[in-house]
């Protein structure tokens, strides 16, 4: 399996953490890298980064985020993992709309496996 | 009907529903939107802000007319309704023409990080201005502890 190569893998732990003590000042940071990451697995432009931005905690955007992240983006990582493919989007979206920090480290606990 | 189609799709819808959403609260405030909870999750169970609060009350006080009051309450707020326009009619002109027409500035690294750097200073500064004016009670009444 060939990583990408944007270097994002993260504790997921850290990421509930880092978002919840900077107020969500790191989701800006943390959602334009999961973008490019997203983006370049699926060999496709599905998530706008400046658009993502704002998925930290801005509702519809980040339910918007989620969607697109639990429907085209973590397929596409499974697929390379050689893991069962399963859609996440609803519980994503789900999360992302109550804690939105919580949907951060399910995301980014899938996109570290593209770097096992 | 193909993936990106149905992107652009949600995204009217989602541009919709920012322009609706503030107008039905607003609708439904009866003026007291003020001392109305926040319904930031983060808010709600912390007292402190996210990059994202104030977003809607924004907007409210925009419909009414009121400027100055929307951009306290978040410095991008007046620019959404104008934004979520412009991607209405962007996204159905694309649909309707089968043609990208913003496509680079959509997906501009140099403009997200433009935005988030602008965005991450401004709630930098916001966060900051909250501690220094609210002791440890006024912040758990802005949340549901209080």
């Amino acid at each position: 399996m060939t990583q990408p190569t944007v270097q994002f893998k993260n504790e997921p732990v850290l990421v509930l953490v880092l978002g919840a003590v900077t107020c969500g000042l790191y989701l800006i940071y943390w959602n334009i890298k999961v973008a490019q990451v997203i983006n370049e697995v699926t060999g496709n432009e599905v998530v706008s980064q400046p658009i993502a931005i704002f998925s930290g905690c801005c509702m519809p955007v980040n339910l918007y985020f989620y969607y697109l992240i639990g429907k085209e983006g973590l397929p596409k990582i499974y697929e390379k993992t050689g893991q069962s493919g399963k859609d996440q989007s609803m519980l994503l979206m789900i999360l992302g709309f109550l804690f939105p920090m919580v949907a951060a480290m399910i995301v980014q606990g899938d996109i570290n496996k593209l770097y096992e | 009907m193909n993936k990106q189609q149905r992107r652009k799709i949600y995204g009217i819808a989602g541009a919709l529903s920012m322009l609706a959403v503030p107008y039905f609260i607003m609708l439904s405030s009866h003026g007291h939107i003020e001392t109305e909870q926040s319904l930031c999750p983060f808010k709600m169970l912390t007292g402190f802000p996210c990059p994202g609060c104030g977003m809607t009350k924004s907007i409210i006080f925009l419909y009414e007319g009121n400027l100055l009051k929307s951009l306290e309450y978040h410095i991008l707020g007046p620019f959404v309704p104008f934004a979520s326009l412009v991607a209405i009619v962007v996204l159905l002109s694309e649909l309707a023409t089968q043609k990208n027409y913003f496509s680079s500035l959509l997906y501009s690294s140099k403009l997200a990080y433009t935005l988030a750097f602008f965005l991450g200073a401004y709630h930098l500064v916001r966060v900051i201005l909250f501690i220094s004016t609210h002791n440890l009670q006024q912040i758990l009444q802005e949340s549901i502890w209080k």
